[in-house]
């Protein structure tokens, strides 16, 4: 008898539905399985007869084909287990099943029958209701992650003899989950503060306008200064997470394996700061069946890259086309694998090797250091970088100092209306930040008043700045005037931008 | 003319006794071309330096009389591995004139009295003399170098040498060195040039090559002394300065052409930075510097040293502080500068520290009180005044405006450093600001925007 279960897999970020075809005939008995698998995948074939023996039910001696559609795919990953083994039963005779068109089984089987966690299963369960599928079968450990997609039931069980009982029409309770109640419980979280930042002034009001208009932004310090600090509280200002933009990051996370039970959605801007040692694939993503890089974790939010000059060259030389295209692509010989990469770069270094410079009288780093330590950092990428700022060691009575420092909520509800301003006037645009707004249309958002343009034009030629220089200056200010709330950009607004480039 | 004569009687006798006996061989005198070829052959093998040729000259009578001496004979001067290298020495006096005179060099030795006699030596030969050597100045090997202890054999010159009948100055200090000391060096290199006075130093990074280059800036004469041969440019970076140097000054080595830039080198070439000036000033030196050598040849050849005072709380003053202490004079402008170096040149070294009462007797200082600069409102007056010629960062600033009552906020604040930048009052190094020292400043700066766009 012919059959077929659906599944699904992860090309990618790409969540794509699979059609898993059994036909169990006469003949000479044998298991055999076909469409382009992976090796972990042609393994599936013991795992589903052991399985099957060991839940006290047995495959009849026939002759049994699979068959993976659409099979010009390769397919990977372990999720096809279940419908495999709910597939064979079937088409052997040996179960009775309802409403399996509509059921989509995601899951690995383990040699006594139970269900094991796959990744991907955010974006697969979110395919699934989009094609109108009723049902979801997984397992125990993937089914919070699975329950957060609203419109579908999900199962989450623990053994094939579960999965057996559910489809000959016992009732089983189905996940739900509060999606609201959730976010809202989660989404509040203990997050380092601004308020136990003390001083840096310049530093803190830099922040804040590289998370009002998403910019780049780049800390120069000594050691100690608190460069680190200051990016650490960054998430602490950006906007909370839309639910929207918490399932597209969750979905990351997802295929990346690295949601769980205690962390099945992602409810909180993250915060990457990848060691420098790090290679160009784990930046990027990579592998043989790409993964997410960390750019791609830090969708959204911010990628903090800590003594920026130790990084490898061309691990920073990766970051080009993702800062420009908002996305990585990485091509295998199968397919071109795009990964979302919208993330706020976030670079701390010191101003020479030994970190001291220019006080001379602990830098004794000589020019030609200082140069080749700064032209350790190409040129294309410190031209992405439209904030920079200059981080001191903080003094004794700043320390002592017990008045609060101004706490991220305040900073925050000024980013927030400073967005909001962006979000109105990008409406329709697909633009969402000053830090994105394309060159040809710079004229067309940074208006300034009159005699702002005037300095503009002196600025651009005192401080001999490059088109693209210019460029990142008018946005800067585009930013500070809209933390001001002001319409157009008056002179001030472009001075304080002059002071944040970099030099 | 000088006072060092009369203090070291031995070197005059020797000179005096070497004149003797080349005045009395009228052979040797015509023969001197030829000397010379010669001595610029020994020169370029590696390994032979000036303590040889001396040695050589004195037991042979002329170097010529040496290149035929057989190795025996050699041996009681040259060590073994001198000999062994020039066994080993392939080229010809000829081909060394030649390669001189494609590299617009000209080598002139300590026997070179006058002009006459070397440009035989050279002039002979149309191309011997390279179209870009510089025909002004004398290639007479300097009467100042032939004072001094440990006198060089012959000079490699790619220009021309300082004018015996001008002041010098040597300017030397910290390679690595503050935004002060920059400006130091660049205000003292500008004011010598504007006084007359050449400039001698060693084309090293920070304080050396500003200052050289501020001289050439403002039109003045410059000599580098390199530890390198004189077609070497060490270090590589000051490329511009030495093109500048070799058209516009004289590049001066006692290293054969092509001699590698070793650390050996250093020490020797300084004696010769401090020979040829009539001061030594020293802008910013630690406690332990590679400058403070260059002093103690200086105080060895009778030489003047002033030092540039720094803030006493930076280590790279510390070492002007010492000398200072042991009595050199304090430059406090560079009138002051200019003063001295002049005192120094028509005095000649008799009068050596006649001592401090020099502070007062002088005086007027130029008056670069920011206060005064006109068109510029209460805070940006008030920020300019916090700015400093060490580089501070904006948060720093801030915090001294709001000590001194600034009410503006940060940005606000950010504001008026962009206006002061913009106005030329300021510049930003990395991102830190620091007061721009403008050698003559324009009296009434007027409006920011009206002041030259």
């Amino acid at each position: 008898m012919y059959t077929y279960v659906y599944s699904g897999m992860m090309q990618g970020m790409y969540a794509r539905i699979l059609r898993v075809e059994v036909d169990a005939s006469f003949g000479l008995p044998s298991f055999d399985m076909v469409g382009n698998l992976g090796y972990e995948l042609k393994e599936a074939r013991e795992r589903v007869r052991v399985a099957v023996k060991n839940i006290g039910r047995q495959l009849p001696n026939l002759r049994i084909t699979v068959n993976v559609s659409p099979a010009h795919i390769k397919k990977t990953g372990t999720g096809l287990d279940l419908p495999i083994a709910v597939g064979a039963l079937y088409a052997a005779g040996e179960i009775k099943a309802e409403g399996l068109e509509r059921t989509l089984f995601l899951g690995e089987l383990g040699l006594n029958g139970e269900i094991r966690g796959v990744q991907g299963v955010l974006p697969i369960v979110n395919e699934a209701r989009k094609q109108g599928f009723s049902r979801v079968v997984l397992s125990r450990a993937n089914e919070r992650e699975g329950a957060f997609v609203q419109g579908i039931e999900v199962y989450g069980l623990e053994t094939l003899t579960e999965v057996i009982e559910l489809l000959a029409g016992e009732k089983k309770e189905a996940c739900t989950m509060d999606v609201e109640a959730y976010f809202q419980e989660k989404r509040i979280q203990e997050q380092p503060d601004f308020d136990e930042v003390q001083g840096q002034l310049e530093a803190r009001r830099a922040a804040q306008i590289a998370a009002a208009g998403f910019h780049h932004f780049l800390l120069i310090g000594p050691p100690g200064a608190g460069k680190t600090m200051i990016a650490r509280r960054l998430p602490s200002i950006l906007p909370p997470l839309s639910a929207e933009e918490s399932m597209e990051i969750s979905s990351i996370y997802s295929v990346a394996g690295k949601l769980d039970e205690q962390r099945p959605f992602i409810t909180v801007r993250p915060f990457l700061n990848p060691h420098h040692t790090l290679s160009v694939q784990a930046m990027a993503g990579g592998g043989r069946i790409p993964r997410p890089g960390v750019i791609s974790l830090a969708h959204r939010a911010v990628l903090f890259l800590d003594e920026l000059p130790e990084f490898r060259r061309d691990v920073l030389e990766v970051l080009r086309q993702p800062m420009e295209e908002k996305r990585v692509q990485i091509a295998r010989s199968e397919a071109i694998y795009s990964f979302p990469a919208d993330f706020m770069l976030v670079a701390a270094m010191n101003p020479c090797p030994c970190g001291y410079y220019p006080d001379r009288n602990r830098c004794k780093c000589s020019e030609a250091e200082i140069q080749r330590y700064m032209g350790k950092i190409s040129g294309p990428i410190l031209d992405r970088i439209d904030l920079c700022c200059q981080v001191s060691a903080v003094r004794i009575d700043e320390l002592k100092q017990r008045t609060p420092s101004e706490g991220s909520a305040a900073m925050r509800a000024r980013v927030l209306l400073a967005q909001k301003r962006q979000q109105d006037r990008f409406a329709g645009t697909g633009i969402r930040f000053n830090s994105q707004i394309p060159a040809k249309d710079v004229q067309t958002y940074c208006v300034m008043t009159k005699e702002a343009e005037g300095l503009s034009g002196l600025l651009f030629e005192r401080l001999q700045l490059s088109a693209r220089a210019y460029h990142r200056l008018l946005k800067v200010a585009r930013t500070i005037a809209d933390l001001e709330e002001s319409d157009l950009i008056q002179e001030r607004h472009l001075k304080e931008a002059a002071c944040y480039r970099i030099k | 003319m000088c006072g060092f004569w009369e203090k070291n009687e031995w070197k005059k006798e020797a000179l005096e006794s070497e004149n003797k006996e080349n005045l009395k061989d009228s052979e040797k005198c015509k023969a001197a071309p030829e000397e010379q070829m010669w001595a610029l052959w020994f020169t370029s093998v590696p390994g032979i330096g000036r303590k040889t040729l001396y040695g050589l000259e004195k037991k042979f009578g002329s170097l010529k009389r040496a290149a035929s001496a057989t190795e025996e004979e050699l041996a009681s001067i040259m060590k073994a591995s001198q000999i062994r290298s020039l066994r080993e020495f392939e080229s010809t006096p000829d081909r060394l004139m030649r390669q001189c005179a494609r590299a617009g060099v000209r080598y002139v030795t300590v026997h070179s009295y006058s002009e006459a006699e070397t440009e035989l030596a050279l002039g002979h030969r149309k191309d011997a003399v390279g179209s870009n050597c510089n025909g002004a100045g004398s290639l007479y090997f300097p009467e100042r170098l032939r004072q001094i202890p440990d006198s060089p054999y012959g000079l490699f010159v790619k220009g021309r040498l300082p004018d015996p009948d001008q002041p010098t100055v040597a300017i030397i200090g910290a390679r690595v060195c503050s935004g002060y000391g920059k400006e130091a060096a660049r205000l003292m290199g500008a004011a010598a040039a504007a006084a007359g006075i050449q400039v001698i130093s060693g084309m090293a990074r920070g304080v050396d090559s500003i200052s050289q280059t501020a001289c050439l800036e403002a039109g003045g004469t410059s000599f580098g002394v390199l530890g390198s041969g004189v077609d070497v440019c060490y270090p590589a970076e000051a490329r511009s300065l030495y093109e500048r140097l070799a058209k516009e000054g004289g590049i001066i080595s006692e290293y054969p052409l092509g001699a590698q830039p070793v650390a050996g080198n250093f020490p020797p070439r300084n004696r010769l930075i401090s020979g040829l000036a009539d001061l030594v000033l020293v802008i910013e030196a630690r406690e332990r510097s590679g400058t403070l050598i260059t002093v103690d040849m200086a105080l060895e050849q009778g030489r003047e040293v002033a030092v540039l005072p720094g803030r006493i709380t930076d280590a790279l003053s510390q070492g002007c502080y010492g000398l200072y202490e042991q009595g050199a004079y304090l430059v406090t402008s560079p009138e002051r500068m200019a003063e001295l170096v002049w005192e120094s040149f028509t005095v000649g070294h008799e009068g050596r520290h006649t001592g401090r009462g020099f502070h007062t007797a002088t005086g007027e200082r130029s008056g670069n009180n920011p206060g005064k600069v006109l068109g510029f409102s209460g805070t940006q007056l008030q920020v300019l005044e916090l700015l400093d010629l060490t580089p501070q960062p904006a948060e720093r600033l801030y915090q001294l405006f709001q000590e001194n009552g600034g009410k503006e906020s940060l940005p606000e604040f950010l504001a008026v450093l962009m206006d002061l930048e913009l106005a030329g009052e300021c510049e930003s190094v990395g991102a830190m600001y620091v007061k721009k020292e403008r050698i003559s400043r324009k009296e009434g700066t007027g409006d920011i925007r009206a002041d030259g766009v």
